[in-house]
């Protein structure tokens, strides 16, 4: 007999187990769906964060490509070279098929004008690059609108960018004059390239691109057989790091390199992709509760059938897995359907993303391949057999007689060691972050994060006890007695008390998002208001002189010549990227940038004692990563060698996420060995246009090398790049409130099927169906505030434990709390409790009291 | 002696599936105020039916029923719930208790819907409780009565000793809900039969529901 009970199910029994799940998810169609959708939507998110990674590499890769094609090593003059210029050996070399040599310049083309001589007439800028036409036809194909039939890329040959030669009216064979390095050319259009490959332009600069064939290049520019640049293409099967090491060898004092590195593209992508991941974790989190709470709904109401099956003879393993069978058949539903849901996310996130504000409109394709899916398919399957898993087990444990005789006690008991977990989780959460050392800030303050939604997610009953508690009374004199029972329906009601907590998460994970965007936004609004000025202009090789004929230009009020250097400067002595280095003026700094020094230095003392040595300022951010303190010594890997700087003070400032520092121009120049001014900082007289100012001083330089832009422009670029991101991170929060809110409606279908016995008993002693909805309408919004209330306050503790995470992955920003979000979250919640009420309530109150009640 | 109930060519069809079943077939009946009726009869044979719609909780398919002089079937929702809440009392033959509220709440209920403040009825709730013998289970929930009565006390899968009531205690409460009306009519469906066994002569028997229906007159007991 026991052998007989402990025997695995036979065919037979399996086939009975298969029809009775398939016939439970057939039944409760709504249940399903739900569930469907959670475990959907988890599957499709992870997906997609999960192959954004890839598909962005790829487009960034592609988007960096353009300029190089095919090449594998660039070889190119750096600071220890001797020239600008070298010569491609003559010499083939082991495992390189193509050498392709490059000389460019600038040239400028003045546009024709009617009507007379301009003191400034209107040009247009061309970066004239010279190539061979086979060589490009290796490494970097030309896409040519019209070309040249006939006759060979050769002599005084030019091929136009689309955009240039539409805007200019020109065709292939036209004649076109430009100055070239001070001489007026006369060259013949041979061709129209589309704006893609070398042609592809940056948005942001407003020099079109031209190719001229490489020996013209050389004889124009003086360096016959000398090339600026050399793109080497590999031989089937070479192995690069050896043709980079022979390379090497032979161009000893060049700079052979890769175009990029996958480090330049995974760095960049980091910000984007782990919050990401973030989201999606959050859905999941949501996804969990969601089944597990359903799950629990689903063994309750199978406690009858599975004790006939026990009592005839199924052992616990059948009767588990026939609940496992049923969670393993959502799974694969769902993580099917996430896989298709997700192709769809990530084409959305992808076409959203590749319309970068910076970058211009980029070219993709959606990159991803078995492992992206199978993962996310087993994510699926393991989140609904996982979350399912508890309320299985614990169904699994019920002795028979308890089942047969249903003496089970489904009343969920406040659960004393809830509350302790949950205090735990929140004291973790707040100090987890605050608390760690900077190398696991990272980790700790993502935990926090987590561990603090957690903890309000169990805190949940303990809080609506504490609501009810205080404000119970006033549903009394708001509602009436119906008030009073209301309140009282709500203590310890586990599905209640699920929706508050389904809503919670939803409104915090939506409030987080919301906050976190509305505060990037101030924050880069404070970031650019910071720049107390109007341009900001650069030449090439610009000077002393060339500030003068600056401030010469009508409307520009006064200049800043500011010395910085992007990226390229290492504090050696933490092994830290020093991204932005500034060499101020402290007599003219602050009239253009605002200077807040913090612990209450003097802003005058601070930046006069700059100019009396090797002192450095690094900012807020730069402080707390290295662990700084006034009067430590970091070491600057500068052209001039290892310079020693001591830090004299801390200032606020987000330039490269608080990735800087500043110095005294007198010691950068030395130092940095640059004797030309990097940018100007440009005001402009009251009352004059940014923009026309600007044109002006283009006018003026334009045949210097010249890129200017106006501080508004630059703002709304990044205020559109941040905004893109933001959509898509919005985008998963509101996934994440639906499937929150699908669930929330769902409980309110089960709770009431589960009331229905106790409302019709009220009935039976007089309650009207006014009086019912009346009751219900008061639960609803008790709930609805419950839900919004603790759902803000788990918003405001996670926001709390935010910047710490942001400034972990080295993009700092402060919070910027916004009190009318808190108050429509809450409106949020008691409009979504009311309208998940509304028809569970009126079937109710018109229910048939003898039906309830005898026929349960 | 003037009339409680008065039914008049009643009939109830149930429909089970596309088949009616008529399970009341025009049935007369008068009770005065004051009498103890007794309706007995086979199982199935319609007792339970003719309660429900007695008390009503169940709408005739034809025929009349008047409840101390008021026609039922012309009665809107609300005057159907103020009819339960004032004039009838009903003892379910199952357990049927509002499982969150406590014996108390329960007792309440009525008044409570009735828009009655709980404070100004207390001095009748101690003595309904004192006759129930529930005062010191006041703040109870019946959630355990299952357990309570099947396992003696106690909760499955739990350390927790006796101390909730049994299921017999738990069944003196639907008794109570007529309690302040001064002439109301109480319906018990099968006392002391099946899970709705009586645990005391004090409560089920006639003395206990004449005690139970306290003074005055025009009480009716039925089952």
């Amino acid at each position: 007999m026991e052998e007989a009970i402990m025997k695995e199910p036979g065919g037979e029994m399996m086939g009975t187990i298969l029809k009775y799940i398939l016939k439970n998810i057939w039944e409760k169609k709504f249940r399903t769906f739900l569930i469907v959708i959670a475990i959907t939507s988890s599957a499709a998110l992870f997906f997609a964060s999960n192959a954004i990674a890839g598909t962005m590499t790829v487009m960034y890769e592609n988007q960096m490509r353009m300029q190089t094609g095919q090449a594998s090593l660039l070889i190119r003059a750096d600071d220890q070279s001797p020239s600008r210029m070298f010569r491609i050996a003559a010499d083939a070399v082991e495992g390189v098929a193509l050498t392709a040599g490059e000389v460019s310049m600038g040239g400028t083309y003045t546009v024709p004008r009617n009507g007379g001589e301009s003191v400034h007439p209107e040009t247009a800028q061309l970066q004239i690059r010279g190539f061979r036409l086979d060589d490009l036809d290796v490494f970097n194909p030309v896409n040519f609108q019209q070309k040249a039939v006939g006759r060979p890329f050769a002599g005084n040959h030019i091929i136009l960018n689309q955009r240039f030669a539409d805007q200019y009216g020109f065709q292939t064979g036209d004649v076109i004059n430009l100055e070239i390095m001070g001489s007026k050319r006369r060259l013949v259009v041979w061709g129209i390239a589309r704006p893609t490959g070398v042609f592809q332009d940056s948005p942001q600069s407003e020099t079109r691109t031209a190719v001229i064939p490489l020996d013209y290049a050389s004889s124009l520019s003086g360096v016959q057989g000398s090339v600026s640049t050399a793109y080497v293409v590999l031989a089937p099967g070479a192995d690069e790091t050896q043709v980079q090491a022979r390379l090497e060898a032979i161009y000893s004092r060049y700079d052979v390199s890769p175009p990029f590195s996958p480090e330049d593209i995974s760095g960049m992508l980091d910000t984007i992709i782990m919050p990401f991941f973030l989201m999606t974790t959050m859905v999941l989190f949501i996804s969990v509760f969601i089944i597990y709470s359903t799950f629990k709904v689903i063994t309750v109401e199978r406690l009858p059938v599975i004790g006939t099956f026990r009592s005839v003879g199924a052992t616990r393993k059948t009767t588990d897995a026939v609940l496992l069978g049923e969670s393993l058949a959502y799974g694969v539903l769902g993580g099917l359907l996430g896989l298709g849901a997700g192709v769809g996310i990530l084409y959305g996130m992808t076409s959203i993303l590749a319309n970068d504000p910076w970058s211009g409109q980029m070219d993709f394709s959606m990159e991803f391949g078995p492992g992206h899916l199978a993962s996310a398919f087993i994510l699926a399957v393991c989140v609904s057999v996982i979350s399912s898993w508890i309320p299985i087990a614990r169904v699994s444990k019920i002795p028979i007689k308890e089942l047969v005789l249903n003496l089970v006690d489904n009343h969920s008991r406040r659960k004393n060691w809830k509350s302790v977990a949950a205090v735990s989780l929140l004291l973790f959460g707040t100090l987890a972050p605050r608390l760690a050392p900077h190398i696991l800030a990272l980790p700790a303050s993502a935990l926090g994060i987590f561990a603090t939604i957690t903890g309000v997610v169990m805190a949940v009953p303990l809080l609506t006890s504490a609501f009810l508690l205080l404000f119970g009374h006033l549903y009394g004199l708001i509602f009436g007695n119906e008030g009073i029972l209301a309140v009282k329906n709500l203590r310890d009601n586990k599905n209640i008390l699920n929706n508050i907590t389904l809503l919670t998460i939803g409104i915090a994970v939506l409030l987080m998002i919301n906050t976190i965007s509305y505060s990037v936004g101030v924050e880069v609004l404070n970031a650019y208001r910071d720049w107390q000025f109007d341009l900001m202009v650069s030449v090439a090789q610009a000077d002393r002189s060339t500030e003068q004929s600056l401030r010469a230009v009508p409307g520009v009020a006064s200049t800043y010549a500011a010395r910085e250097q992007w990226g390229e400067v290492t504090v050696s002595s933490h092994e830290y990227p020093l991204r932005y280095l500034q060499g101020i003026d402290p007599l003219t700094y602050r009239d253009f940038i605002a200077f807040r020094p913090l612990n209450g230095a003097d802003a005058d003392e601070l930046l006069t004692k700059l100019g009396e040595g090797r002192y450095i300022i690094p900012a807020s951010m730069m402080q707390k990563t290295l662990q700084l303190e006034v009067g430590d010594a970091l070491t600057l890997e500068m052209p001039g060698g290892p310079k020693e700087y001591q830090v004299i003070g801390f200032y606020d400032s987000m330039m490269m996420n608080g990735s800087n520092a500043i110095i005294h121009q007198q010691y950068y120049r030395s130092d940095m060995g640059n004797r030309f001014i990097d940018t100007y900082f440009v005001r402009i007289d009251e009352g004059a246009e940014a923009d026309q100012v600007l044109a002006d001083i283009r006018s003026k330089f334009q045949r210097r090398g010249f890129w200017g832009q106006t501080n508004q422009a630059m703002e709304d670029m990044n205020i559109e790049s941040n905004k893109q991101f933001f959509v898509i991170l919005k985008g998963f929060s509101i996934l994440a409130m639906v499937i929150g809110v699908f669930g929330v409606f769902n409980n309110y279908v089960i709770s009431f099927i589960e009331r229905r016995r106790s409302l019709a008993i009220m009935k039976s002693v007089g309650m009207s169906r006014r009086q019912v909805i009346k009751m219900i309408f008061a639960e609803a919004i008790t709930g609805g505030c419950i839900a919004g209330a603790v759902g803000v306050l788990g918003a405001i503790l996670m926001l709390l434990g935010v910047p710490y995470l942001m400034d972990a992955t080295n993009v700092p920003i402060g919070i910027h709390f916004v009190n009318s979000f808190f108050a429509t979250a809450i409106q949020g919640g008691i409009i979504i409790a009311v309208l998940a009420s509304l028809s569970p309530a009126m079937k109710n109150a018109r229910m048939n009291i003898v039906e309830a009640i005898k026929y349960e | 002696m003037p009339e409680a109930i008065k039914i008049e060519n009643l009939n109830k069809t149930y429909l089970l599936g596309e088949v009616p079943v008529e399970v009341l077939q025009n049935i007369n009946l008068t009770i005065d105020e004051g009498e103890f009726v007794t309706i007995m009869g086979p199982s199935g044979s319609g007792k339970s039916t003719l309660l429900y719609l007695m008390g009503g909780l169940d709408q005739p398919t034809s025929g009349k029923i008047r409840l101390a002089g008021t026609e039922l079937s012309g009665l809107s929702d609300k005057e159907q719930s103020i009819m339960r809440r004032r004039q009838v009392g009903f003892v379910f033959q199952f357990y049927n208790l509002v499982p969150n509220l406590t014996v108390e709440d329960n007792i309440l209920l009525p008044l409570l819907l009735d828009g009655k403040k709980a404070k100004e009825h207390q001095t009748r709730l101690e003595e309904i409780m004192a006759t129930v013998e529930l005062t010191d289970r006041r703040k109870n929930t019946p959630r355990a009565f299952r357990w309570s009565a099947a396992t003696g006390g106690h909760r499955p899968g739990t350390d927790e000793q006796p101390g909730h009531y049994s299921g017999g205690r738990a069944n003196r409460q639907p008794g109570q809900p007529h309690h302040g009306r001064s002439d109301a009519v109480i319906g018990q469906d099968q006392p002391g039969t099946g899970k709705n066994h009586c645990p005391s002569e004090s409560f089920c028997g006639d003395g206990g529901l004449r005690q139970s229906n306290y003074t005055g007159a025009g009480r009716k007991g039925m089952g």
